[in-house]
Order: structure tokens, then C-alpha cells, then sequence
């Protein structure tokens, strides 16, 4: 039976419509034993390609269609040594040609050659192009040179799809196999499964090279004959090279079955004295003893239990390198937070890596490790963002550039991006379609036509179906495939023998870390991931002017609880959503523990569940406590009986329905993973036949699958929540006491939290805090602070370089404009933004003359007399200088903040003649009145219900402060929506106050005009005059 | 150099292939097919997919004969009553 031998698959970007295991299951349906995949210059989908064909009885056949400096070329893998070669070869493409387009050489080609078969490759391969050019002589001279190297294992390939100029090529190829006794293979270069895949085929090729549908181009498709043929017509397409289709078995059979082995491999420990497994156990105890003073009986056969499962799975060189990167950022003076399972270890505990004690907090380490899950463990450590990369390399140079790697993620299409770009292959006006999927939010692309009927936003844009249809057709096509291939976040891979053998490497955009072909899944199968994440909390928490503060924060401090009860937590870590702060008020939260749960209960697990409104009523006391089954009153009576960490849900598996440690948390990986509805069924038929085989009823197994399957997928374990617990309740008490240090750090530390820099500067000026505006003499990189005060930094311009902003400083204090054009040297449209951020006015009050001025001042710089020439200018402009609303807006146009008063109030006399109020206003006023607020919109988000009906929830905010605003269902459809669009509205309705908090029920949001932006005031300006006296 | 003529003809099918035609109640067999391709069409209007056949008459005419088939669009309405049909493209001079 024929073979196919160059398949692409979704991996081959936007040259692909499959992913590699639907390739396996429609091959294995047609009846193949055996298929290859040749993706474009990766190896992207070789884990989950080996993985389904294993499943499916199919034998794997690895490859790439590498692109040479010659042309395409067809490379598949013989052997683990074949497979290690693409690998290297690739590798060296990424590092030393350019990392979007690698190209191979033939050099290279020659000296990696060894268990490699090559194929002369599809219309673009080196021989075709010299055939179909009428260069027979020199097309015969680069076979020979495959023969020569690669001998018996290099093939002539022939395609038959249905090509207007095939037939001749392949006669050409036939003659030229003919000549030097080199045997033809056939092959289909299958790109999708079926011919209907082939619009969607076409429109990813158009996306790829920014094609319209209706351009034509030598090299795009132009039938739909690129699929996977079944046998019998791949048997009929090539009746007249029979030979060369016995050639794809006998190819086959010359590949080994295991190329890529599937075991992950663990780091070299690197500081180890002994065997890995007495090193590390020598390390927990003295971590144990440094933590607990003397070691207890339960902490001693915590310990030991740990351990021993540690051993079992033999992760202990994995546990080794975690601790030494842990031990390698405290000698840097970085500060680190274990996050996720690793918190429910006291291994992890001791050896420093999580800050958290499991055995105080009864957390399971089965959460974490078991034996049952054969998976091995994946530790995550947060470091501040700046440091993060810093000790990345570090890692590299411990272990060997070669043995570290990042892990990829893969870009997919979704709602807005497949809109964006299908569209505009079809045709569709870019601002029409932009506009669409701005306001398209959190929607999947095969789902765009239900969410824009859900969505107001959207759907007050029209989508007349005679065109729309067609786009969202396409979309819902290429929903899900991926586009390109990205840095994960924090995955991060070592290993003991180099990682080429099982993965190219290549560079990324910002050329920290190298990364792998695989993603955090597919990774899994090579090595253990660690993920080393940035957040920026640690960073913004470690302020120069206090160092160590953070580490000597007391615990449970009235004061900051008295603020996080207030609802004033805007800028604390976790604590300062709306959702967050309006629990808050209502819990009356006094103790860590009360954070602790809000972080986990706003999720939307618990959310969905109804899960918060019956928490706050217990914790009351307005509500019974009552318990899903006796057993578990145990593990839930410190929440009242309600289920709000993972690991409860674990409890409720274990003691209501029997499940093993173990077994539950296979089920609870299992529920979050499933994606069909008869999945589900099987999973819940299981959970409720063990709850009644428990001796439940009918009634309450039924209750206790619900709670464990409404759950899981999204709520956060309880070590998580404890260590992020502890981290909001400290960023909370740098709020509450040093709240210009704290918000100078969140300023310092954007993109961050949930609040703009506008805010949160709003925040500090609230708290009797003295912005001190941006100043080209005074201002350094960072900003920064003293107990009252707050200096904006350069790095708060939009557009401005860590370098640029820091040599700014260096070379400071500055006369005026030209001197500092003459020593800083700037890009123009930095100059523009300065001069718009108010940078200049303390040498210079006049900004419409500076942006006037600023290109000449740029060239007269570099002459000697540079300031005589503009001052003798100077004089000829007489201009306005601009509003002070005008002002306002370029600054926040440039920093995203203004320094000395709210944008609101340049409004308020505009805002008064409306009869509107301010949010002080709301302060004394008592609930159930009517109300008329006009302000800026914040935050608009619609998360999930109970009832399943959209609730939106946004914020306004004035010169005074912000109020949470409400629009139910009816009113967030009928304008609501607004808070999308608009940056500035009116809400009216009816004020709700509990406790200290505030709430503005909306009835109704309209829209104010904008104010000017940067753009409108720049093209105010008149053309700088180019007067003689300027040359 | 060939004539267009763009007009719609019934086509004998034999062995997957032309095997004859009839044009302005002229009967014409196909001696043989030179040459075969296929072209998606213009999916993205509704358009049909097209196999070009160039083949030469028993006197040695060549035609160029296309089979129009039901588009690939996913608007295509499959049941399309008139699809497939044969079209007599060009004649070679």
C-alpha cells in the first residue's frame, strides 16, 4: 500500500488545516499503517503526532520540509539519530538566518545527512524549479549532489494534483530518475484532509502573504487536490509510476518506529554530593529544621511521605534544580513566591520554595504529586518582571546554553484575530472590521454570529448577513488553528543531555531564552517545566526608599483591614476589583483569612455556583451552616460548609463518593480537561454511583457531582490562595501606610492590576499624595517617591527606552530645548512626547511653541550657534498657547496620567450646568436615591452568573474618586454597552450603599463629547516656518 | 491561438474521462486527452470548480472542454440542480 510521505499539518502556520491527530485518525480510518509529517521547518507537532499514531496502531514517520538556500526539500527522519539531525539543522537555520524565515544549508545539509531520507520536494524544491526552468544540465548536477551524499536514501518526488504544466515536470523528473538511476517516490503534499478544507486552506494562505482572495499569485493554490488521498485514488492518481508508489512502503519500512521517545528527562543535578536522593533529603531537613526548629513527629512523616513519592516518580534532580534556582535568586537578592500545587509540599516548604507551611494549613501534598497520577510534578515560581530574565540566564549558563529551553505557546485564531484577518483577505473594509472585533469581547471564532447577539456592543454595529456571512463562515473555519508560534510566559525546560535532540531551538523576539517547538503539553513528554513567572507585585512591593519592608510587615494590622473592609483597595494586590472590594464591604473582613478566601471565592467556579452570596450570609450568621455529607465537615467547617478551594472539592470526591486521593485528582484533571458531552456523562454516571455506593442518596450524589463538576475547572487550590493571600494582605499594608512608595512601585511596574496609572495617581492624590508632574531637569527613569510625594519617571512616556529615559537623567539639568536636542540626541517623535507630557515646562511654560519649534531645534543642535539661530527665530510664531483641557489631554496622551488634577475636573463647569453630581457627592448622600453621575468608564466586564443573565460591571471615575456601577441584563442591552465604547458617560440611577460601600444601580448610560487628543492637537499646529535665517 | 466559444455542450463521459461531444448537432469523438487540470474557482463568489481537458478530435482538431462542478464555497448549496456541466471553452486554430 502507497504511503504518504509529505503531509503538512495546522504546524506548518497558516499552510495547514489539520491538526497532526486528525491526520492520524483520518489515516487510520482510510486504513494506512503508516504516514509522515513534513511540516514547514518544525517539528511543532511531532509529540502529538507520535502520541495519537501510537493510539491508533499507525506507525509515525517524523519529518520537515526543510527550506534550503536552494529551495524546498522533503527530509524525513530514519532513525532517533535522523530525527536528532532535523533537529540540529533546524537549530542552526533559527540561530544564524533569520528566525521567522531559517533557511538550511546545503553545508549544513551535508554535514548532519546521517538517518535522514530525503525527497527532492514539491514545485518550489531545488530540481523541480531548474527542470520547469529548462536547466536540465545544472538540475542533474544538484541530484548527483544528493546522491553523492545521501546515496540510496535520496528519491525523486513526483506530484500529481491536477496542475496545468504537471505532466511535463513529471516527465522531466521521470527522465532525470531515468539518467542517474535515482528512484521516484509519489507523493500528494497533502495541506488539509478533505477537498471541502480547501477554502479555508486558501483563505490561511491569503492571510500568510496579505493576500485578497481575488489576487492571484504563481504560488498560491489553485485546486483542491492537496488531501489526503485514500488509497485506492492515490493508487489511480499515479497508475503510470506504480514503482513510485511502491517506493512510499519501502521508504516507510525504512523508518524506525520510536525516533522521538516520549520520556521526559531530567536535569543534571548540578550541585549535588551523593546520589540526588540522599542530597535532597540532607537539604528538606535542614530546610525542615530552619522552619520548624525541632522536627515533630508529623512533620518528620510529612516529610518522609513527600519523599518517598518524590523517589517513587525519581523527580529529585528535578526538585534539585527548583531548589538552586530558588537559592541563586536569594544570593541576587530577588525575591520569589512559590505558587499553585508546589504550596501544598512541605518539601517544597522546607527547601524555601514556597513561603507557606501545608502541614499548619492541612493542605495535601496528593494535590501536588501522587502516585496513582503517573505525571510528574510542575513547580511555579514567581519573580518580580524585571529579574525574571535576568535569572533565566543564569539558568543557561548553570546548565549549558543547550540544556535550557522556553517553552512555546501557539498563537490560535480567535474571534478578533480570525475577523481581522479574514476579513481582510476577503476584502472587507479594515476599519469596519476592526471596529467589529474591538468590541467583540472574550468571544471563540466559531462562535462570532451567537456572541454578537449576546453582546450589545457588537451587535449595535450592522453585520447584514449578505456579506457577514461568508466572513463569519471563514472564521468559524479557522477557529482554533494556530497562526504562530510564541514565548510561554514562564516555561522553562532543562535537561541532561542537550535539548536539540528532541526539539530545534530557536530565538525569540526579545533573545533571552531559546525556545522549544513544544508547548506546555506537548513539553511535558521531553522534560519537566518549571514555570519561573513574572510577577510584578514582587517588584513594585520592593521599593528603594524602604528596602526590606515588605519582609517586616506585622501581621494582622487593624489599620489595613479597616481599609480593605472600607472598599478603598485600589492598587492592592488581588483585593481591588470591584467584585473584590464590594465583598470586602460586605464580609466586614478582619483577618488574613478572610482574604485568603475572597481570592479564591471570586472565581468563576464559586461565582457560577452561587457559591459567594451563601458564604457571606454564613459567615454572618444569616444562614445555617450546614455540610453536602457529615464526613466533610472536617475540611469544610472553616468555610462555612462551602466548597471554595480545589482541594475541598477533592475532600467532597474522597469522603461523599470514596474516591482514593489520588483517583480524585485524576478526576478533577479529568473534568477540566473534557470537552464532550458524553464525556461528562460517563464522569458524572461514575462520581454518582460511587456517592451512592457511599451510602448517599439519590438527590445528594446528584449535588455532589454538581459541586465538584461546576467547580473545578476554575477555582484556585488553597495553597495558591494562601500565597497569593499573603502577598495582597502585605501590598494592602504598603497601601495603607506608605502609599506613596507602594504606588510609585505599581507605577513602576505597568502594565500591572486592574487599574490605569491614571487611577491609580487619582488614588494617591486622594490620599493627600503631591504628584510631582514630569520634569526634563528633575525626573529619573523610575519614578519616584518620598512619603508625600510622587515624581513622575520617564518611563511613564509612551514610546520612551530604558536607555533614553536613564542617559536623560545622566546628562540633566538642561537649559532649554536645544540643549537638550544637543545632548540627548532624540528621536523626534520622543521629543513631541515629552514636550506633550509637560516635560519642558519649567524651562519653557509655552508647549504649542516647543512642538513648534522642536524639528528646527532637532537641526540646529548640531550647529555651534544652534541657539542664537532659534532664539533670533523665535520671536516670528506668535501662537496661542493651547487650553488647559487641551494641556490635560496631551498629557495623558503621552503618559496615560495627568500629574496635577483629573481630566474631570477641566470638565466640571460642563458637568454642573447638566445637573450632574460628583462622586463625593455620593458620599453623604443616603442609599435609594435617585442619582445623575458623569465620569470615566473603567474596567467594563460582564463575568459569569448564576442565572446565566449578563450583569455588566464597570467603574466611573471623576476628580473625587470612583463608584462601582450595575447595569442588569435589560439596561446593559438597551445602553449599558456604552462603557465599551465610550471613555467618558453619564450613568443615572439609584445609589446603593452597605456598610461603607457604594453602588450605583444604572437605570440608563448616555454619552458625553471626548476631549481633544494628541493627534487633533498636533494637527492644530502650523507648519514649522523654514525661514533663511534657519540654514 | 485558439477561438472562444464559451458555449454549453453535452458531453459523452467515458472511463472518468471526454470521450465525445456534441456541438450544433455535430457529433465529435475524442480521440485522446493531452492534457488534464483542475482549478478550485473563485470559492469565495459561489463559483464552480472547473476540469480543464484539452483533447484532439479524430481529425485532429483540439478542443478545450470544461466540467463545471458544484463550488467549494461553504455557502455552496450542494443540491444545485444544474451542476455538473460541460462547457466548450476554446477551439485551437
Amino acid at each position: 500500500m502507497a504511503i504518504h510521505l509529505h503531509v503538512h499539518s495546522a504546524f506548518s502556520f497558516l499552510d495547514g488545516t489539520a491538526y497532526p491527530d486528525s491526520i492520524i485518525e483520518q489515516a487510520s480510518e482510510l486504513g494506512y499503517t503508516a504516514i509522515a509529517l513534513t511540516d514547514h521547518d518544525n517539528v511543532c507537532g511531532a509529540v502529538r503526532f507520535v502520541q495519537a499514531a501510537k493510539e491508533a496502531g499507525v506507525k509515525p514517520i517524523l519529518g520537515v520540509e526543510l527550506t534550503t538556500n536552494c529551495g524546498h526539500l522533503t527530509t524525513l527522519a530514519m532513525n532517533a539519530i535522523g530525527y536528532e539531525n532535523i533537529c540540529h539543522l533546524l537549530t542552526i537555520a533559527y540561530l544564524h538566518t533569520d528566525r521567522r524565515n531559517p533557511v538550511v544549508s546545503k553545508e549544513a545539509l551535508q554535514e548532519y545527512s546521517d538517518g535522514l531520507i530525503i525527497l527532492s520536494g514539491c514545485q518550489r524544491g531545488e530540481i523541480p524549479t531548474l527542470l520547469w526552468q529548462g536547466y536540465y544540465q545544472q538540475a542533474k548536477a544538484a541530484a548527483c549532489w544528493y546522491q553523492r551524499i545521501f546515496s540510496d536514501r535520496f528519491f525523486i518526488e513526483i506530484q500529481r494534483g491536477g496542475l496545468a504544466y504537471e505532466s511535463s515536470l513529471n516527465r522531466r523528473l521521470s527522465n532525470l530518475a531515468d539518467d542517474l538511476k535515482i528512484p521516484l517516490v509519489a507523493t500528494n503534499n497533502v495541506h488539509y484532509l478533505q477537498r471541502e478544507d480547501f477554502p479555508t486552506h486558501d483563505i490561511l494562505g491569503c492571510i500568510r502573504n496579505l493576500w485578497k482572495v481575488d489576487e492571484w499569485h504563481p504560488f498560491r493554490a489553485v485546486n483542491a487536490e492537496q488531501y489526503l488521498l485514500n488509497p485506492q485514488s492515490f493508487q489511480n492518481r499515479f497508475s503510470n509510476y506504480t514503482q513510485a508508489l511502491l517506493n512510499t512502503d519501502s521508504i516507510a519500512a525504512m523508518c524506525d518506529d520510536a525516533v522521538l521517545p516520549l520520556k521526559p528527562e531530567l536535569p543534571k543535578p548540578v550541585v549535588c554530593v551523593g546520589s540526588a536522593r540522599e542530597y535532597l533529603r540532607k537539604l528538606v531537613f535542614e530546610g525542615a529544621k530552619k522552619r520548624y526548629g525541632n522536627i515533630s513527629d508529623i512533620v518528620q512523616s510529612r516529610l518522609n511521605h513527600e519523599l518517598e513519592i518524590i523517589g517513587r516518580v525519581g523527580s529529585e534532580p528535578y526538585f534539585l534544580m527548583v531548589w538552586d534556582i530558588v537559592q541563586e535568586a536569594k544570593r541576587q537578592g530577588i525575591r520569589t513566591s512559590g505558587r499553585g500545587s508546589v504550596v501544598d509540599s512541605a518539601v517544597g516548604h522546607c527547601l524555601g520554595i514556597s513561603d507557606i507551611d501545608p502541614i499548619k494549613y492541612n493542605l495535601r501534598f496528593e494535590r501536588f504529586m501522587s502516585v496513582e497520577r503517573s505525571q510528574l510534578p510542575d513547580i511555579d515560581i514567581d519573580f518580580p518582571r524585571e529579574k525574571r530574565d535576568r535569572l533565566v540566564a543564569w539558568l543557561q549558563d548553570r546548565h549549558g546554553i543547550d540544556h535550557v529551553g522556553g517553552v512555546c505557546t501557539f498563537s490560535t485564531f480567535r474571534a478578533r484575530s480570525a475577523l481581522r484577518e479574514a476579513g481582510k483577505a476577503l476584502g472587507f473594509p479594515e476599519g469596519e472590521i476592526s471596529l467589529l472585533a474591538k468590541r467583540l469581547r472574550g468571544a471563540n471564532a466559531d462562535d462570532i454570529q451567537n456572541q454578537i447577539a449576546r453582546q450589545p456592543q457588537a451587535h449595535h454595529q450592522k453585520t447584514p448577513a449578505k456579506e457577514y456571512t461568508m466572513l463569519f463562515k471563514m472564521c468559524a473555519r479557522i477557529a482554533g488553528l494556530p497562526r504562530h508560534i510564541s514565548t510561554h510566559l514562564g516555561g522553562v525546560v532543562v535537561t541532561a543531555n542537550p535539548l536539540f535532540r528532541y526539539s530545534p531551538l530557536m530565538p525569540t523576539a526579545k533573545g533571552v531564552v531559546r525556545i522549544v517547538h513544544f508547548d506546555k503539553d506537548d513539553v511535558e513528554s521531553i522534560a519537566l517545566k518549571t514555570d519561573l513567572l513574572s510577577l510584578p507585585i514582587l517588584g513594585a512591593v520592593d521599593n528603594p526608599s524602604h528596602p526590606g519592608l515588605y519582609d517586616e510587615i506585622p501581621d494582622d494590622d487593624p489599620e489595613t483591614y479597616a481599609m480593605i473592609r472600607a472598599g478603598e483597595a485600589i492598587g492592592a494586590f488581588e483585593l481591588q476589583s470591584p467584585a473584590q472590594r464590594a465583598l470586602h464591604v460586605k464580609l466586614q473582613s478582619a483577618s488574613k483569612k478572610d482574604i485568603i478566601d475572597s481570592i479564591a471565592l471570586i472565581r468563576p467556579g464559586p461565582g457560577m455556583g452561587g457559591m459567594v452570596e451563601n458564604y457571606i450570609r454564613r459567615k454572618l450568621g444569616l444562614e445555617d451552616v450546614t455540610y453536602l455529607h457529615p464526613s466533610l465537615e472536617e475540611s469544610l467547617k472553616n468555610t462555612y460548609g462551602i466548597v471554595i478551594f480545589q482541594e475541598q472539592v477533592l475532600e467532597v470526591a474522597i469522603n461523599a463518593a470514596n474516591f482514593t486521593p489520588g483517583e480524585a485528582d485524576l478526576l478533577r484533571k479529568m473534568i477540566s480537561r473534557v470537552r464532550s458531552k458524553s464525556a461528562m456523562q460517563q464522569i458524572r454516571g461514575k462520581v454518582i454511583q460511587k456517592a451512592l455506593d457511599n451510602g448517599l442518596s439519590q438527590e445528594a450524589a446528584e449535588h455532589v457531582f454538581k459541586v465538584v463538576s461546576s467547580f473545578v475547572g476554575y477555582g484556585f487550590a488553597e495553597g495558591h490562595a494562601r500565597a497569593f493571600g499573603e502577598i495582597a494582605y502585605r501590598s494592602s499594608y504598603m497601601l495603607t501606610h506608605y502609599p506613596a512608595h507602594y504606588l510609585a512601585g505599581l507605577l513602576n511596574n505597568q502594565p500591572m492590576g486592574f487599574y490605569s496609572p491614571n487611577t491609580l495617581m487619582s488614588q494617591a492624590r486622594a490620599r493627600g499624595i503631591t504628584i510631582l508632574p514630569l520634569d526634563i531637569n528633575h525626573s529619573n527613569y523610575f519614578s519616584a517617591s518620598t512619603d508625600e510625594t510622587i515624581r513622575i519617571g520617564f518611563r511613564q512616556v509612551k514610546g520612551m527606552t530604558e536607555e533614553m529615559g536613564r542617559s536623560i537623567h545622566a546628562r540633566a539639568p538642561f537649559q532649554d530645548l536645544i540643549d537638550f536636542c544637543r545632548k540627548c540626541r532624540p528621536r523626534i517623535n520622543t521629543l513631541y512626547t515629552l514636550i506633550a507630557a509637560g516635560a519642558f515646562d519649567s524651562i519653557h511654560p509655552h508647549r504649542r511653541a516647543l512642538l513648534w519649534q522642536a524639528e528646527e531645534a532637532m537641526k540646529l543642535a548640531r550647529q555651534p550657534d544652534g541657539r542664537r539661530l532659534l532664539d533670533a527665530a523665535s520671536d516670528a510664531p506668535n501662537l496661542p498657547e493651547f487650553y488647559e483641557t487641551e494641556l490635560l489631554g496631551l498629557e495623558y496622551g503621552a503618559l496615560g496620567l495627568n500629574a496635577n488634577c483629573h481630566l474631570i475636573s477641566m470638565m466640571r463647569s460642563r458637568l454642573d450646568a447638566l445637573g450632574l453630581m460628583t462622586t463625593n457627592d455620593l458620599t453623604w448622600m443616603p442609599g435609594g436615591q435617585r442619582v445623575r453621575v458623569g465620569g470615566l468608564t473603567l474596567c467594563p466586564h460582564t463575568p459569569p452568573t448564576k442565572s446565566g443573565k449578563q450583569v455588566l460591571f464597570f467603574c466611573l471615575e471623576d476628580e473625587f474618586g470612583l463608584i462601582d456601577v450595575t447595569c442588569f441584563e435589560n439596561v446593559y442591552r438597551d445602553s449599558g454597552y456604552l462603557a465599551f465604547s465610550e471613555p467618558l458617560v453619564i450613568v443615572e440611577g439609584m445609589l446603593q450603599k452597605r456598610n461603607l460601600g457604594r453602588t450605583i444601580l444604572a437605570d440608563k448610560v448616555k454619552k458625553i463629547p471626548r476631549i481633544v487628543s494628541l493627534e487633533e492637537a498636533c494637527a492644530s499646529l502650523p507648519e514649522p516656518r523654514t525661514h533663511s535665517i534657519y540654514r | 491561438m485558439g477561438r472562444r466559444v464559451r458555449e454549453r455542450i453535452e458531453v459523452e463521459v467515458g472511463g472518468g474521462k471526454p470521450a465525445g461531444f456534441i456541438w450544433h448537432d455535430q457529433d465529435y469523438t475524442v480521440a485522446d486527452v493531452l492534457d488534464w487540470s483542475r482549478e478550485a474557482g473563485q470559492w469565495w463568489y459561489g463559483g464552480p470548480q472547473i476540469d480543464i481537458y484539452k483533447v484532439i478530435d479524430n481529425w485532429g482538431r483540439v478542443f478545450e472542454l470544461h466540467r463545471l462542478s458544484v463550488s467549494l464555497s461553504p455557502l455552496a448549496n450542494v443540491e444545485h440542480a444544474d451542476y455538473p456541466y460541460w462547457i466548450l471553452d476554446t477551439v485551437e486554430d
